[in-house]
This record gives C-alpha cells, structure tokens and sequence, in this order.
C-alpha cells in the first residue's frame, strides 16, 4: 500500500507538466496462441523501473469475479480504484489479436517501464506476467512471445 | 389456482428452451462419472510434500501440480518451450500420459450456460433457470392439490391420461432434484454477474526472504508435509529464474505461500465463507468429484423432455373441444344464462347443446365461463354446467368463481346446477356440490335439484333434460353431439346367444379388425391399443350419440368380444342383436384408465352380475401369468345367462382363474345375489385384501352399491371400507 | 393416443434441431501493415472507375470496407485490401440485412464509448488531457479491438 502511494506521488510529481505536453500513440497488438480454450482474460499494464504499478492500458475479459486469475495486475493494481475505468472489453477468443490504442508521455519511454500482459483461461493456467517487455523507443516492432497464451507481442510507437 | 396458468404457459414456453439444457445437462453429467472411473487417485492421506517430490522427480521443468474434482493428479511443465500437461500417477510420481481437457465437454457447456451467445445467452439461461424454479414449485402446488393435501404428496396415486400420469410421476420423483439445480444455477450465475460478492481475494505482496540459502526441497518443506493430497486443489512451484518466487498452494482449506529457502508460510488464507458455499453449490450443480449425484442429475436433465413432451400433451388434449357458440346474446339482454366450469372442455359440449335447445325456443341465450358470473336485470334462468376436477376441485379457470358467487347477494332468478364427474374419483361431483351447496345457503331458488352425470353420459342429459322440460313448462330438444373419435372397421366373426327367458336375449359377439401395415400404425392409424376393462363406442344407424360397451377381450387376444343385453327400445342393443357373421361395423376405441387392470402383482378380486361379467372375463382371459383371480358372479339362472360359464371352467382348470363363486338369484337354492355370496366368502376376503388385493366390480348401480355395502361389513374387521380402498387406487368399478 | 405421441415426437425433434442450428460467427482478415495502405483518394479514383457510387469508406478489420451503388444501381458493400485495393469480398445488400449491420455497428460504437468514458468530453480516437483519479496523468487510453 504505502509503494503505491508514494510511486503514485513520484509519478504525479515528475511526470504532470511534461504529459500534458508531449505524447506518443502507441499501438499494442496481441495475437494469442490455439491454446484450445475459452475466450482468454488479458491484463495489458505498465509497471515502473521499481516493479510498482503504474496504470493500466486494458483488461479484456468482463467479469470482475475472474480478475484474481490476473494474479500479478490484480495485486499490484489494488489500491487504484479507477484501474477499471474505459479501459474493459470482452475477452479474447484464441487464435485472435488484441489490438490496444494508447497515448503513453514521451517521458515513460527509455525511463525502466515494462508493459505487462497477464493471461488466464478458465479451467487451464494462470499465467500472471506471460509478457513483459521495457517501454523502449528502440523496442517498438519487436515481436515478443508468451510461454503458454501469447503468440507473440508487438507495440509501434509514433 | 393461478399456479396452473403460470405453469402451463411458462411451461410451454421456456420449457422449449429448458429441453437444450436438460439435454446439455445431461451429457455434461457423463463426464464427472467417466473422469471419477478413469481417475487414478492418491492414497488417503498423502502428504502434498511427498507426491510433489514424486512428481518432481519424474517431470522435468515442473511448474504446478493440480488435482481435478475427479481426484486426478495433473502437472503442467514446460519442456524448452513447450508446454505440457501430464497425467500423473500418484504412487510413483510417473507420467500417464498427455492431459487433454475435453473439448466436447467445453462446447457442450458453453451451449448450456449461454446457448453460445455469451452474456445475452447467459442472461437467456438464467431466465429459464428462474422459470424452473418456478416450475417446480407450482407444479408441487399443483400436485398436492390434486391429490388430496400433502401428506398425500408421496404416496397417493396420480390418475388421468397415460400424459398426466407420467408428468405427474416423474415430476414426484425429480422436484427436489430440479429446484436444487435451478437454484444453484441461480446462485452461480449471481456471483458471474458480481450480484453475489465473491472471493475478491488478492494475492498477498509476498517474497522469499533472499539469502544464499539453498531451496529447501519440496520433500522437507514444513507445510507441504502437513497437508494431504486429499484437499489440494493447486500447488506452484516457484520459478527457477526468479529467486524472490514462493511456493503457492491452494486447498480446500485455504492457500498458502511458502519461502523457497527457509520453508516459513509467508501467508495463509483460509477458504472464506464465500468462497466455501460457492465450492459446494458447484459441486451440486455439476456433480463434479461426487458421480454417484452426477448420475441423479443426468436422470433430472433427461427427463425434461419428458416434461416438456407430456406437458404438452395435457395442455392439447385440455383444449380438444371447445365449441363457437353462435347466436351468443350479450349477457345484459338475455333471459337465460349458462355458465360453465369445464376442465377437458367436453362440458361446453352440452352447454352448447342447452344452449341450442333453448335458443330455438325463441329465449336469448348467454354463454360464458363460469368466472364471469353474473344475473342481469333481464334474466329469467340461470343454469351452471360444472364439471369437477381431479378430486372435487374445480376447473383451473373457474378457480375463484365460488368465493365471489358466494360473496353475491341472492336474487329471485333461479340458479341450477348441472354437475359432471366420473365415479371412479372419491369426489365425485364435488366442486358441483360445492357449488349448490353454496347457492342454496345463500337463498338463491332452483328449477331443478343439483344432478350429476357420471362420464359424459348422454343418456343421463337426455334424462336431466327431460325434467328441465316439464319444470320450465316447454318443450326442450336436447341435442348433445359428443366428438367422435376417427372410426374403425369392425367385422363379426361369431356370436353366441343366450335366449334369456326372464332375463332379457343377450348375445356375445366376437369381432376383428383389419390388420394395418407397419407403416400406419407408425403415424397412428391403426387400429389402437386395448384392454379388457376399456370400452369400445358404437354409434348404431339412426343415432349420433355412441353407446359404450366394455369389452371382454384385450387387443393381444387378436379379437374384440362384447356382451350385450337386448334393451326394450334400444337402438344400439337392437341394431347389433341384428348382427351376423361377416357383417361390418364401425367403432372407436375409448380407453377406461381408472378401471383397467394392467400386470398386478397381488391377487385380483372381480364382482360382476349379469352382463357386468363381460370386462371381468376379460381380465381372466389375459390373465397369462396366473396371477391368483377370484371371480364372484351374480346372475339369475345357470340355463339363462351364465354367461361366459364355458370359458370360466376352462380358465379354472388352466389356472387363469383361482375360484369362482357364483349366486343365482331366481333358482332355489342359488346363493341370492353376488353380496351373498361375498358375505359368505368373507373370511377368505378378508385374507386376500390384507394381502393387498385389488377389487374391480362391474355391474348395475344398485348392485353396485350392495356390494359396496357388503364389502364396508366384511372389511371393517380389517380397519378399511371401501373408500379407503378406492382412494388408494386398489377398488375400481365400472357401473352402467 | 398413439397419433398424438408422434405428432409430440417430431415437435420435440423439430425444436431440439432448431435449437442447436446457432449460427457461426465470422472471421475477417486483413493484415497490412500500416506504411503499406493505399489513400482513402486511391479508393475513390478506383471506384469511379469502376462506375460505382460510393457512399461510404471507412476502415474495417483492418481492411477498407466501402459501401455504395455499383454500375447497375444495385446496393453492396465490399471489403478491399488496403495495399493492392483488390475486392476481397462483396455483398449486395438485401432488405434483411439492414438489422445485423446495425447490431455490429452498434457494439463497435459501445466499445468506442466504454473507452471515451474514460476520457470525458473528448471525440472516441483522439488524445486528450489528463483524467482526474487515473494513477498516472501520462497514459490516456483511446480504445481496443479483437481481430
């Protein structure tokens, strides 16, 4: 609890005037496996050099009783009450990609954050953290792949 | 008595959808069983710490071990890249074989919980998981009404069409089954749609205290050895890269994370309430990790079509006849009105044959159900048609016309009530009676007596209306047409007289129908089913209404065989009297359910006189398994209508029939009447009731009732009479 | 009695078969990275070409899907690639139609909407300011999409 809040702090703190200011568009696409499965819960989020939580791009999948399987987002994201807000959509069936429109400040590139993707499937694994990848400039249009759901894991930046 | 309404329409309708799930359901109850039979399970009281050092042993690149409801053992590991899940066998830690989660068992599923529409589908199933409730519980209503109160839910006897019969035997069985299922759906579909607050438990921030401490290997971990295999649910193992990763483990119990190094339990979450009762409905409703319940919920899925298909059934065979009234006055300007409480809808028939009959003589007629009673300024005759239901109980749309016609204040217009019933029910009559009794309390006058008519008996309403005739002071020509069933070709191939002398010619003549090929009896156009005991309706030249004959004889003996008795003036006894070999008729089949005798376990008393004797031969004829039968025959003299006498000796020496006792009323020393005889047997009646015996009496009225009498004296030793017998469904009689 | 069971049967058998008869859901599939996609002008040259009157272009499962009167007059839709611009799939319209395009059309708006929610005042697609609450003023985020 108190990580969060002074995290929160930092973050308002350093990173309030340049937000507003500079922007990039990001696009982060995810195609999951043929995992032979229901639709898959995703937790899309950023995380900063310090492992603390620090907002969340999306969740798919609409029922709050199957968020717990989101292990690692559920608990790092606890404390935000708005974690959910305009950010929720329906899960993502296999073999399909998610595709995530995000303004993300030039600050937080190049600055240790992760992006994140959590997986669950009813009735198969959990898979808390399936994805992380620093928020780079260098890194956009890099695949990356997940062990169990993920096929693979892209995001382009302009 | 709304609850029919509710039933019958909610029934027909989500009960349409209520067949896929009962279907799904069904096949979805097979996989708790296979998997439990297929299951290769722990030993009681395994510690998790030995069956994960087991199993990590022989998998490499293990990162959970989970135990399915089934008791299965599954461990998912990561070979380089490839994920993998193995089915493990407990005793030894090695590999069974890949694990594949049915996908069958998933698609079906996805069909049951949301007819594959996601949350619109969902919201779908929930809807009609809330109709069943409310299925079962009116339908219970319903029964314990019909029966007679609720002590008699269980055990009392559920008569009716073969449809209502069914539907009522097997919703006895399964209501309890069905609202549980229904209201677990409920509940789970709640807690998806955050209605219910569930298990909103989050992972404690936990991690292993750092150090240069080797693991501790799982064998010795603490914790691990402490609990058993038998409540586990998931263990995970902590990440080989990532050396801040801790041991998670979830069980019945609660879950747990454990330091890698130094065994210490980090945290423990103990199961919350919530999170229990969620666990045990689940396990009700699908009967996972419990297959012996799992097949008692198949039996429920399955047998809703066998609702569906029988509710049906009631609800068209309810709405076979109601007429159109023509020439139906407005109820403000007519003189006389007609009221009718009828459940089958047979009784508007007669209504509509009053109604015609008065309309002609020049009087403006108003026909209405019975809930919208009502005396006008201009009326001048009121009449009820009232046909009771099941036991005494009214009509399902005439529910609450009795309180608010007793809530009126009476007038000076007279109101009579017409009753009909059947006599096999111990309340006969009974809502009709109500009725009366209701009117007459409250002063209202009557242009005749309350009168029942006992199954539809058109000669009963020719009768009724004759009397009608002279207390109204004109003429009424009552012309009750019954609906006649789709009529088959007959062909006499024998006849046997009996000359009579005092008593009138009879004559018992054997019939056959026509062989249909397979293909028409498929689309039911054969000639159908019976048995002895049912009836056979012949409408002779000259007269629409049918008589009703009972027939001696069963469809399997190959042969249709009535006995008839020459009645002076009778149309139908004159026209087959006339009969001769190789003649042709055309008749329908109308079945007796209350009186027919079916395969009996427990000896069978008969009591017949005179031509009552004929469905009781019937009996003794299809009598194949020797069932113990006692025959007691009242006629009048051997020379003149001991009819049946030859095949009686042949079927006592077969064995088919066990004794006869006969009473001849108009010979000397002849035994006087069948009660006589009775009473002199009454020892060996009495033996034969206390073994459970059933009684089928068939025979005139008055003979009836002398039996009826003598049966209460014999019986009362015994602490029963013949009410108690009739309501247990062991006495039926078939009187004309 | 027994005409009755059949008629009963083959109701029961008619309902259960309709029951299962759910129809299948399409899959659309355009993948052309971005820097390869012809202009929306390109689109509309081409359908001038072509005679048809276009009354619509927008951009659909990553592919353009464009809508209008062909040469005859008869009403279609079509889905295009956006890089060669070849027709990958056209449909001509039918009266019934007009309900299940709406539907679609409806659910991508609501999925829009949930994401603008987030973002209060501000047109579904664009960048906006910081959301008051939200853990960090630097993310905004404009929408999603399953493909």
């Amino acid at each position: 609890m108190k990580t969060f809040s002074i995290a929160a702090l930092l973050a308002a703190t350093t990173l309030a005037v340049p937000a507003l200011a500079q922007s990039r568009t990001v696009t982060l696409s995810t195609t999951l496996k043929n995992y032979g499965g229901d639709g898959a819960y995703l937790a899309v989020y950023l995380t900063d050099a310090q492992g603390a939580y620090a907002g969340t791009l999306w969740v798919a999948g609409g029922k709050a009783k199957y968020y717990k399987h989101l292990g690692d987002w559920n608990r790092l994201s606890a404390g935000d009450a708005a974690r959910l807000d305009g950010v929720t959509g329906a899960s993502v069936g296999e073999g399909r990609t998610l595709k995530v429109t995000a303004d993300l400040a030039d600050a937080l590139f190049d600055a240790g954050y992760e992006i994140r993707i959590d997986a669950a499937v009813e009735d198969m694994r959990d898979s808390p953290s399936e994805v992380r990848v620093p928020l780079t400039s260098a890194g956009a249009g890099q695949p990356v792949a997940g062990r169990r759901f993920i096929q693979s894991f892209t995001y382009q930046a302009q | 008595m709304q609850w029919r309404q509710i039933h019958r329409w909610l029934g027909l309708w989500a009960g349409a959808l209520a067949l896929l799930i009962g279907v799904t359901g069904l096949i979805l109850a097979f996989f708790p069983v296979r998997d439990t039979w297929q299951a290769v399970r722990a030993e009681p009281g395994l510690p998790v710490a030995l069956l994960a050092q087991r199993t990590a042993a022989q998998v490499a690149g293990i990162e959970e071990i989970r135990r399915l409801p089934s008791g299965d053992i599954v461990a998912y590991s990561f070979d380089g890249d490839q994920a993998r899940a193995s089915r493990i066998d407990p005793a030894s830690g090695q590999v069974l074989g890949d694990y594949q989660a049915s996908a069958v068992e998933r698609g079906v599923r996805n069909l049951h919980r949301s007819f594959m529409l996601d949350d619109p589908g969902r919201l779908g199933a929930v809807g009609v998981a809330l109709a069943m409730l409310l299925l079962t519980l009116s339908g219970t209503l319903m029964l314990a009404w019909r029966l007679g109160g609720w002590r008699r839910l269980v055990a009392g006897r559920i008569r009716g069409t073969p449809a209502q019969r069914i539907h009522g035997f097997t919703g006895r069985i399964l209501v309890l089954v069905l609202a549980l299922s229904s209201l677990t759906a409920l509940y789970m579909s709640a807690s998806t749609f955050s209605l219910i607050p569930s298990d909103a438990d989050v992972d404690p921030d936990v991690i292993s205290a750092p150090g240069e401490l080797p693991d501790l290997p799982v064998g010795a971990q603490p914790l691990l050895q402490a609990l058993s295999a038998d409540g586990l649910r998931k263990l995970n193992f902590p990440s080989p890269d990532d050396p801040e990763d801790v041991w998670t483990i979830s069980t019945d119990a609660g879950d747990g994370w454990i330091d890698r190094r130094s065994g210490h339990v980090l945290a423990w979450h103990p199961a919350s309430v919530a999170r229990t009762a969620y666990d045990w409905i689940y396990a009700l409703h699908t009967g996972q990790g419990l297959w012996a319940w799992a097949l008692v919920l198949g039996l429920a899925g399955l047998c809703i079509p066998v609702f569906w298909v029988t509710g049906f059934l009631i609800w068209r065979q309810g709405r076979a006849q109601v007429p159109r009234l023509e020439n139906n006055s407005p109820a403000r300007r007519a003189d006389t009105l007609i009221f009718v409480a009828s459940e089958g809808g047979t009784t508007w028939g007669f209504a509509q044959a009053l109604h015609e009959a008065l309309a002609r003589n020049g009087h403006a007629v108003h026909t209405a159900p019975l809930e919208r009673f009502q005396v006008p300024e201009s009326a001048r005759q009121v009449f009820i048609l009232a046909a009771s239901y099941g036991d005494g109980q009214a009509p399902a749309h005439a529910a609450r016309a009795l309180d608010r016609i007793a809530c009126l204040t009476a007038g000076a217009v007279p109101v009579t009530v017409l009753g009909f019933g059947d006599r096999q029910f111990p309340a006969f009559c009974g809502y009709a009676e109500a009725l009366d009794r209701t009117l007459r309390a409250a002063g209202w006058p009557q242009a005749l007596p309350l009168e029942c008519i006992h199954q539809q008996s058109a000669q009963q309403f020719d009768r009724w209306g004759a009397a009608l005739s002279r207390a109204l002071g004109e003429e009424l020509a009552l012309n009750y047409v019954p609906r006649i069933p789709p009529l088959f070709p007959l062909e006499v191939v024998e006849r046997q007289d009996y000359a009579g002398g005092t008593a009138d010619p009879t004559v018992i003549l054997r019939l056959r129908w026509q062989d249909s090929s397979a293909m028409a009896r498929l689309m039911g156009r054969g000639m159908p089913h019976f048995e002895a005991g049912d009836l056979v309706g012949i409408v002779p030249p000259g007269s629409p209404v049918p008589r009703y004959y009972s027939l001696a004889s069963g469809f399997r003996d190959g042969f249709l065989e009535i006995c008839v008795r020459r009645m002076p003036g009778g149309v139908c006894s004159g026209f087959l009297h006339g009969l001769k070999p190789g003649d042709r008729i055309q008749a329908f089949i109308k079945s007796n359910p209350g009186f027919t005798l079916g395969v009996s376990r427990h000896p069978v008393v008969l009591i017949g006189a005179g031509t009552g004797v004929a469905p009781l031969a019937g009996f003794i004829r299809g009598n194949v398994r020797k069932t113990p039968m006692f025959l007691y025959f009242g006629a009048r003299n051997p020379d003149e209508d001991f009819y049946f006498g030859t095949a009686l000796r042949h079927w006592l020496e077969e064995g088919r029939l066990s004794a006869l006792r006969t009473a001849f009323s108009r010979i000397k020393d002849g035994g006087g009447y069948v009660q006589d005889a009775l009473r002199r047997d009454a020892d060996r009646l009495r033996v034969l009731v206390a073994k459970g015996a059933v009684l089928r009496i068939c025979g005139s009225r008055p003979m009836a009732a002398g039996v009826a009498e003598a049966l209460d004296d014999i019986l009362r030793p015994l602490g029963l009479d013949v009410r108690r017998l009739r309501e247990r469904g062991r006495y039926a009689e078939d009187v004309f | 009695m027994n005409k009755s069971w059949n008629r009963a049967g083959a109701c029961l058998l008619a309902v259960s078969l309709a029951a299962f008869a759910v129809p299948a859901t399409a899959d659309d599939d355009c993948d052309v990275p971005i820097e390869r996609w012809q202009t929306r002008e390109a689109v509309t040259a081409m359908a001038r070409q072509k005679g048809w009157d276009l009354k619509r272009v927008k951009i659909d499962d990553g592919c353009y899907e464009i809508s209008g009167e062909d040469a005859e007059g008869r009403a279609f839709k079509a889905k295009l690639d956006p890089a060669t611009l070849e027709v990958l799939k056209i449909k001509y319209r039918r009266r019934g139609d007009r309900d299940r395009d709406r539907d679609r059309d409806r659910d991508r708006h609501r999925d829009r909407d949930d994401a603008a929610r987030g973002a209060p005042g501000a047109a579904p697609g664009a960048a906006t300011a910081a959301v008051p609450g939200a853990p960090s003023p630097a993310i905004s985020v404009s929408g999603a999409r399953i493909e």
